[in-house]
C-alpha cells in the first residue's frame, strides 16, 4: 500500500478538545464576554453558558499552524488575555470596559475576530436560544439547530388573489433589436 | 505512467456540467470515465444538527478555498477570490437551488448594444428551451407555473415553496407598486422523489443539503450514471489534457491518495470543471502545438469573466418576519427592471430578489452587510429589534463580459499536488456601477412600501463578504458564433481542437440577471445530446463546424 501524499485535512465540525483555558485566562475571557454581552431581560450572561470553554475548541494549541477561521494561536490568545487582565478582573465594571473600548479602537481586526467568537458562541447556546424563545415574538419558533425539525409547518402559503393580479411582460427573440431602434417599455405601456 | 485505461469519452468535472454529460451520454450505452479531484460527500458532513453551523459556515462551509484549504482544493490570488467547491456536485454543493432561467433578450445583447465583449449567444431561447426542460425532469423542481414575465414553463415536480411571512410581506410591497414579481424557482423538492426527501425549509441551503431535497448533481445525475456503468474516479485531479495530431487524446491525472500519474485515453474530452478550473486546466495543459494553451490560439480562454454585479440591502421591520424559516435561496422575485432602458444610465438590467435570514449569531453580526449588533449595554436591545424582524433584498444585475476580468495560472501558489494556482482579476465595470446604485435604491422603495421599516443596511456595490462583488463562474470560455469572438462553437466544441468540448459556467457568453446553474446544465445536456447524435462525424472532424442541426427539436 503505497503512502498517501495528500490527505484531504478539512477543519473539524465544532472544533478540537485539543486546548483548554487556564482557570485564569478562562475568568478573564468570561469577563471580555459579559462585557460584550451585559445580561439581562431574561438573557444569561456569557460567562453562565460557558463561553470560555466554546472558544477554546477554536483555539490552535502551541505548536501547531492556526490554518482556519479563526485562525486563533494559543500564545496569540494568552497575552492578549493577560494584557486585559487586570481591567477586566477589577471589581470596577468599568475598568474593563473602557480596556475593551481601547482593545476595539487600536486593534480592529483582532477585536472583531473574539467578539466574533463570543457571538457565534453565545447565541447558539441552548440556554440562549431558550432566552430567545421566550423573551422575543420573533423567536418563539427558533431552534438551536436548524434540522431535523426544520420550519415547515406552520409557513404561511401563497396569496392566490396577489399572484392573479401579477403583470408583466417579456421581449421575444424576434423583438431584440439594437437599443437605438428599440422602444421602451414605458413607451409601449407596458410592466417589465 | 501507472495505470492507463481507455473511455469513448472523458468527463473532467463531476459537477453540475459533468454530471449532466456522463448521465446523458451513458444514457445510450457510451463509455463513459470521469475524473473528479474531490470526494464524495456525506450528509454528516453538513453542519444542520450541530450548535456549531453558523460558525462552521466561515469554515468547514466556507465557499472560498483559501479559506478551507482542503487538499481538493487550488488557492487563488486577487482581490475578489472566486467562490466554489471541489466535490462530486462541484460547487452546486455550497447552491441554494436557485432556478431562474435566462429571458430570451439574454441571448441577443450584442445585437442590443454589444458594449465591452458582450457578444450574443449563437443560440437561442428557443433553441436551449427543450434542453431546460430535459434537465427539469431529470432533478426535480418547484415551480409555480404562469409567471407572465417569462416565457411559459412546464409544471415542476413540486409546487412552490411556501413563502412564510417574508415573501408574504415582500409580494404585497410589489403589489402595492405595481411592478412585476412571481414566486422564484427552485431546484428542490417539495414532494419526495427517488429516495430524496421533500425540504422543511430550514434554511442553511448554502452549506448543502443532508435531506438531499436540493438537486446537487451528486444526488441527482450521479446515481443515475454509475447505475449506466460510468467510471467516476474521485481524488483524480487533472494534470493536463493531452492532445496529438490536432486533437484531444485524453487526460494524464493524479490520485491524490498515493502521488502517482495515471493516464485516461479517450475519443472525446468534455471539460467541465467551472468558470474558472476550466481555463486553469487548458492553460496549464499548453504544449509545443498549443503554446499559448489548449483551445486559445484567439488568447480568449480566461478572458471575460463575469460574476453578477450584486448588492445585498438589509431590513429591518417592526413586526416579525420569522426570516429564519425557509429555504435560503429567494423566495421570490421582481424583474420589473430586467431591460435595458439608456434612459437610467446603464444597460442590461436586475433582478431583485427577496432572501430570508438566517441564525440567531448571523443577526447579531449584521446580516449580510455588516450591520454589527453593538457590544456592551445596547447590545440587548438591539438584537431584540432586530432578530426576527429581518429580511433580505439583493440586487443580482448582469454584468458586462470585460476582457480584463480574467483568470490567468499563478505558478507563485500551488495547490497540494503542486500544480499552479490562479490569479483571478475581476472588477465591476462603471456601467454595473451605476445598475447597482439603481437597483439599491429600488430595494429600498420596494422595503419601505411593505410597511414598518425601523432600520436598513447595505453591502454596498459590493454582495457577499463585502467588498467582494458576485461570484458565479461564467464566461471564460465562451460559446459563440465564429473562432474570432469565442472559444467554441454552438455546441460547446473547441475551435481549435474538434473532439474538445467545454460545457460548464465558462461556456455562457453573458451573465443576465439570474442564477446561472439552470442554464449551464441546460447546455450541458444540449451538449450530450450532440455528442450522443454525432459521435462518428465528430471523431472524423479536423475543423470545428461553424453550424449544425439541433439534436432535439
Amino acid at each position: 500500500m503505497p503512502t498517501p501524499v495528500s490527505i484531504s485535512l478539512k477543519p473539524p465540525m465544532g472544533g478540537t478538545p485539543d486546548y483548554r483555558f487556564s482557570e485564569r485566562h478562562a475568568r478573564i475571557l468570561d469577563a471580555f464576554a459579559d462585557t460584550l454581552i451585559p445580561a439581562g431581560e431574561g438573557f444569561p450572561a456569557p460567562s453562565e453558558v460557558e463561553i470560555s470553554g466554546f472558544i477554546a475548541r477554536y483555539v490552535t494549541p502551541a505548536g501547531m499552524e492556526p490554518k482556519w477561521y479563526p485562525r486563533l494561536a494559543a500564545e496569540q490568545i494568552g497575552a492578549r488575555l493577560d494584557s486585559l487582565a487586570d481591567a477586566l478582573l477589577d471589581p470596577d465594571p468599568r475598568r474593563g470596559y473602557e480596556a475593551v473600548r481601547a482593545f476595539e479602537s487600536s486593534e480592529a481586526d483582532a477585536f472583531a475576530v473574539l467578539r466574533e467568537l463570543v457571538y457565534f458562541g453565545y447565541y447558539s447556546h441552548a440556554a440562549v436560544v431558550r432566552a430567545i424563545n421566550l423573551q422575543l415574538a420573533a423567536g418563539q419558533d427558533y431552534r438551536q439547530t436548524p434540522q431535523p425539525a426544520g420550519y415547515l409547518e406552520g409557513l404561511e402559503a401563497w396569496d392566490q388573489e396577489s399572484l392573479a393580479k401579477v403583470r408583466g411582460t417579456y421581449l421575444r427573440t424576434e423583438e431584440v433589436v439594437p437599443l437605438a431602434f428599440q422602444p421602451t417599455f414605458a413607451q409601449k405601456g407596458l410592466s417589465a | 505512467m501507472n495505470r492507463i485505461d481507455e473511455a469513448d469519452v472523458l468527463v473532467i468535472g463531476a459537477g453540475a456540467g459533468g454530471g449532466a454529460v456522463a448521465k446523458r451520454l451513458s444514457d445510450d450505452g457510451i463509455k463513459v470515465i470521469c475524473l473528479e479531484q474531490g470526494d464524495w460527500l456525506h450528509p454528516m458532513d453538513r453542519p444542520h444538527m450541530s450548535r456549531e453551523w453558523e460558525l462552521e459556515k466561515r469554515r468547514a462551509w466556507s465557499h472560498d478555498p483559501n479559506v478551507r484549504q482542503g487538499g481538493e482544493d487550488y488557492p487563488s490570488s486577487g482581490a475578489n477570490p472566486p467562490l466554489m467547491y471541489n466535490a462530486v456536485g462541484g460547487s452546486a454543493q455550497i447552491y441554494a437551488g436557485a432556478w431562474p432561467r435566462f429571458k430570451p433578450v439574454d441571448f441577443r445583447r450584442g445585437t442590443e448594444h454589444g458594449l465591452e465583449g458582450t457578444i450574443d449567444w449563437p443560440i437561442s431561447y428557443e433553441d436551449l428551451e427543450p434542453y431546460y426542460a430535459i434537465n427539469d425532469a431529470e432533478i426535480g423542481v418547484a415551480r409555480q407555473v404562469g409567471d407572465p414575465g417569462n416565457p411559459l414553463r412546464a409544471e415542476g415536480w413540486g409546487p412552490a415553496m411556501a413563502p412564510g411571512k417574508v415573501g408574504l410581506r415582500m409580494s404585497k410591497a410589489f403589489e402595492k407598486l405595481g411592478w412585476h414579481w412571481w414566486p422564484a424557482d427552485h431546484a428542490l423538492l417539495t414532494r419526495p422523489k427517488d429516495g430524496r426527501l421533500a425540504c422543511n425549509a430550514c434554511g442553511p441551503c448554502l452549506a448543502g443539503c443532508p435531506r438531499h431535497s436540493i438537486a446537487t448533481p451528486d444526488v441527482t445525475y450521479w446515481p443515475k450514471a454509475l447505475r449506466n456503468g460510468v467510471d467516476l474516479r474521485t481524488r483524480a485531479r487533472v494534470q493536463e489534457i493531452t492532445t496529438a495530431g490536432g486533437k484531444a487524446t485524453g487526460a494524464i491525472y493524479i490520485d491524490r491518495d498515493t502521488g502517482a500519474r495515471h493516464q485516461v485515453k479517450a475519443k472525446i474530452v468534455v471539460v467541465c470543471a467551472n468558470g474558472v478550473g476550466t481555463p486553469r486546466l487548458l492553460l496549464m495543459s499548453a504544449s509545443a502545438q498549443h503554446p499559448d494553451g489548449l483551445a486559445n490560439s484567439n488568447g480568449l480562454v480566461g478572458k471575460h469573466l463575469m460574476y453578477h454585479a450584486w448588492a445585498f440591502e438589509d431590513f429591518w421591520f417592526d413586526g416579525p418576519t420569522e426570516g429564519f424559516k425557509g429555504p435560503e435561496a429567494a423566495v421570490l422575485y421582481s424583474q420589473e427592471f430586467y431591460h435595458s432602458d439608456p434612459s437610467r444610465g446603464f444597460v442590461n438590467g436586475f433582478s431583485i430578489q427577496v432572501g430570508r435570514s438566517s441564525g440567531a449569531a448571523h443577526a447579531a453580526l449584521g446580516a449580510n452587510s455588516g450591520h454589527t449588533a453593538p457590544w456592551g449595554p445596547r447590545h440587548r436591545e438591539f438584537f431584540n429589534q432586530h432578530f426576527g424582524n429581518h429580511l433580505l433584498v439583493y440586487i443580482q444585475g448582469e454584468d458586462l463580459p470585460v476582457a480584463t476580468n480574467r483568470v490567468t495560472l499563478d505558478t507563485s501558489i500551488t495547490d497540494s499536488d503542486g500544480l499552479p494556482g490562479v490569479h483571478v482579476n475581476y472588477q465591476l465595470h462603471e456601467n454595473d456601477q451605476r445598475l447597482l446604485t439603481f437597483g439599491r435604491e429600488r430595494a429600498r422603495e420596494a422595503a419601505a412600501a411593505s410597511g414598518g421599516l425601523i432600520d436598513a443596511s447595505s453591502s454596498g456595490n459590493g454582495g457577499v463578504d463585502f467588498p467582494q462583488p458576485g461570484w458565479h463562474l461564467m464566461g471564460t470560455c465562451r460559446m459563440g458564433s465564429t473562432p474570432e469572438n469565442s472559444t467554441t462553437n454552438k455546441f460547446n466544441q473547441t475551435w481549435d481542437v474538434p473532439n474538445l468540448f467545454i460545457a460548464d459556467g465558462s461556456s455562457l457568453p453573458t451573465s443576465a440577471a439570474v442564477n446561472p446553474t439552470s442554464t449551464l446544465q441546460a447546455v450541458a445536456v444540449r451538449c450530450a445530446e450532440y455528442i450522443k447524435a454525432n459521435h462518428a462525424e465528430i471523431l472524423s472532424q479536423h475543423t470545428t463546424p461553424v453550424d449544425q442541426t439541433e439534436p432535439v427539436g
